[in-house]
């Protein structure tokens, strides 16, 4: 008992919340599902990590890495083979009658590869746990789609979030909160005289739409025909104006929208003055425990419902049938590290299962990403303990904009007394060789310009390619996700875990709301 | 979910129970046994239920609530989540008393909740299938004296219970009740989706209090 099925009905490899959220999903239909990571944590891209791992990814070399793993396994194959002596020896006393049995001590274990965090961040594991730090830089819309995913799985039975203190977007170097009611935007400061009823205007029109109702729309803007540049326009925003409700409240990283169509810039700014008016503050809201919970969650739900997790179980081949679709995926055992090859008709993967794979997977661009600890709160921000800000390339002569997310330790994602603070945006020149100048705008803003680093300091930085599938994966089942986004949310996210619903199912993704609570006595 | 905090003498506390222990010792039963009275010979693994409650009056004035985590099997790879024995207040570590090599896997769980756990969790060896050794002697593998002996030393609480019978499954968790630090329970022992600090995610009114880092 207990040893992996023959053959299952979805293998997922990965456990990014893309792939976890499927997994729920796909468990709580009744499919049988298997998902694997080569990881020893849940998360993959989108996990959080404790100190001790962030110091392992970004501090350690390639090879004290590498070294790490192969300690792990000997570790494991020695307390095996111990276990495995010891049970032999106890049952021979037992034969023998021998009550004197007593068990030998260990063997000596080889020493860790690579060198602990600073004391500063903590002495051992329990205070390394402390730490829960997000690697992509994302919080939720309160009133976005996987908001309304958390709620209708009942993931939200376990899981806390809490509303982000403040949206802010800087302009000549001052952070001001984004105006989204009529009243803000009367007293905005980002505001000018002459736009503060245009702009009035504007967000009357937001609050008030509703698609089935004629009588809400505007009669001279058509939101398929009229491009977003257009409908500025018609209602007489200025160019700073619709810069800020372009980039701080659609969330767009570019100017590209411009020349779309209306609509969907349109759309965007009613999730963030709806996400606005649930909680407060900001649109946003972020769990408690940082973003790995969400995997970790619906990891939970797929395994309530007899969905099976394998971590430190790496993808080693997918298996074809004569037709060229999947008939299974090889891995080692999880426990006996034995080649395993388990039949399945569908996989969903994650890219950075193929990297290098052209036939797989295409990158379509790279992000740069900071993540920074501070030891004081982000100026001009109120002293919030959490906050999103965000830098219009406009004001720092860029392209994309650069993105900061800040948290605090009422977040608990690290100890009292320091903050996580993300800087992020698209790398404009990759070739540069210089990727952390493009964020220096915000580490200006978070007090870490021209380089300077506090004591109890610290920058991990990273450039992450961001790759989508090449094919839709109908042809041989092998369902690819996309890379996560420079976007500040998860609206991207959750369109993927859509589109691979319906590629895989051939039907759209209906969430049946999960009803009952936790038993209660 | 509103806490009954009626008179005044009256104490309520609640906290996050995990389990924890090799697949098929038992833990599932073991809970089953506590929350429900019912007892399932062919239970396979865990489907359906995330967590149950079970409260115990440990006297006239003091009711304990344990919100009890069972693993959902993703214990089974060892792949199971950080997010699971986080914040635990206490943890149940299960063996088979006729599966030796399951003490051993019990051991290195009780390591790993000290290393890794909250500082002052509370924690509780149960030796279970207790049923089968008291029918058939010769089925036991792991000692009494043994289990002892290893539970006085790493500071637990031990109890040989079998799931079947109920014997001790009771006593285990009042005396995990009893051991529990009553009075400082803080937020952590109050963990209850939107009961919690966290928004309300059903309503559109703002729900959160000011956090409490504690």
């Amino acid at each position: 008992m207990g040893d992996l099925n023959e053959e299952y009905d979805i293998v997922v490899v990965g456990t990014g919340l893309t792939e976890c959220i499927l997994s729920g999903v796909f468990g709580s239909e009744g499919k049988k599902v298997l998902n694997i990571d080569a990881n020893s944590y849940y998360g993959g891209e989108s996990a959080s990590l404790n100190m001790f791992d962030m110091w392992k990814k970004f501090r350690w070399s390639e090879d004290q890495r590498r070294q790490e793993d192969q300690r792990k396994k000997d570790i494991e194959t020695m307390e095996n083979e111990e276990r495995e002596a010891e049970e032999k020896r106890r049952a021979a006393a037992k034969e023998a009658g021998d009550d004197s049995y007593k068990p030998l001590p260990k063997g000596e274990r080889p020493p860790q590869a690579g060198p602990n965090p600073p004391e500063h961040y903590g002495k051992d594991m329990r205070s390394w746990n402390q730490w829960h730090i997000s690697l992509i830089p994302k919080f939720l819309m309160a009133d976005g789609e996987l908001t309304r995913i958390l709620h209708q799985t009942g993931v939200t039975n376990y899981i806390e979030l809490l509303s982000v203190g403040g949206s802010f977007v800087v302009k000549k170097g001052v952070p001001s909160r984004v105006p989204s009611t009529r009243m803000e935007a009367v007293k905005s400061p980002l505001v000018s005289t002459m736009q503060k009823y245009y702009m009035q205007n504007f967000l009357q029109f937001i609050a008030n739409y509703k698609e089935e109702d004629a009588s809400t729309h505007k009669s001279d803007l058509n939101l398929d025909k009229n491009t977003m540049r257009e409908a500025y326009k018609i209602f007489g925003l200025d160019s700073w104006t619709s810069e800020f409700i372009g980039h701080a409240m659609a969330l767009y990283s570019d100017d590209s929208y411009l020349d779309r169509p209306a609509r969907e810039p349109i759309e965007r700014i009613i999730l963030y003055v709806k996400s606005m008016a649930r909680f407060g503050n900001s649109p946003y809201i972020f769990p408690i425990y940082g973003l790995g919970e969400l995997p970790e969650r619906f990891s939970f739900l797929s395994a309530v419902y007899g969905g099976t997790y394998a971590l430190n179980t790496p993808l080693q081949e997918i298996l074809y049938d004569d037709s060229g679709r999947v008939s299974g995926v090889k891995f080692p055992h999880p426990i006996t590290k034995e080649e395993t090859v388990i039949k399945t008709k569908k996989v969903i993967a994650d890219p950075t299962y193929f990297l290098g794979d052209s036939k797989r997977i295409r990158a379509t661009g790279k992000l740069v990403r900071a993540i920074c600890i501070l030891d004081h709160p982000v100026e001009g921000t109120d002293n919030v303990e959490s906050a999103q800000i965000i830098i219009p390339a406009s004001q720092t002569g860029r392209k994309h904009d650069i993105y900061i997310s800040v948290l605090s330790s009422v977040f608990n994602v690290c100890p009292k007394g320091f903050y996580l603070a993300s800087v992020s945006t698209v790398l404009e020149d990759p070739e540069g060789g210089n990727p952390h100048q493009e964020l220096e705008a915000g580490f200006e803003r978070l007090g870490l310009g021209s380089g300077r680093l506090g004591e109890k300091e610290e920058k991990f930085i990273s450039v992450v390619d961001i790759y989508e599938p090449v094919e839709d994966g109908t042809r041989d089942n092998v369902f690819i996700s996309r890379s996560y986004d420079a976007a500040t949310h998860f609206e991207s996210t959750t369109d993927d875990v859509k589109d691979i619903y319906k590629r895989v199912e051939g039907k759209d993704l209906v969430i049946k709301e999960r009803k009952e609570q936790p038993e209660e006595q | 979910m509103s806490h009954p905090r009626s008179s005044t003498s009256q104490r309520f506390a609640q906290f996050k129970l995990v389990l924890l222990g090799e697949s098929a010792v038992g833990k599932s039963s073991l809970v089953l046994r506590f929350v429900k009275d019912q007892f399932d010979d062919y239970r396979e693994s865990t489907i359906g239920a995330a967590f149950l409650t079970q409260t115990i009056a440990l006297d006239e004035s003091t009711t304990v609530k344990f919100e009890i985590w069972d693993t959902a099997g993703q214990e089974r790879y060892k792949s199971l989540a950080p997010m699971y024995y986080r914040n635990a207040n206490c943890a149940v570590v299960v063996y088979d008393i006729t599966q030796a090599a399951s003490l051993d896997k019990a051991k290195a769980w009780v390591k790993e909740l000290q290393r890794q756990a909250n500082e002052n969790i509370v924690i509780a060896l149960a030796g279970n299938k207790l049923d089968l050794a008291t029918a058939q002697p010769s089925k036991r593998a792991v000692e009494t004296a043994e289990a002892e002996a290893y539970a006085r030393e790493a500071g637990l609480l031990f109890f040989e219970t079998s799931a079947k019978t109920a014997e001790n499954v009771q006593q285990l968790f009042t005396a995990i009740a009893r051991k529990l630090p009553l009075d400082q329970q803080g937020p952590r022992g109050l963990r209850q989706g939107a009961g919690g600090r966290g928004v309300d995610l059903k309503g559109g009114a703002a729900a959160q209090q000011q956090g409490c880092n504690c």
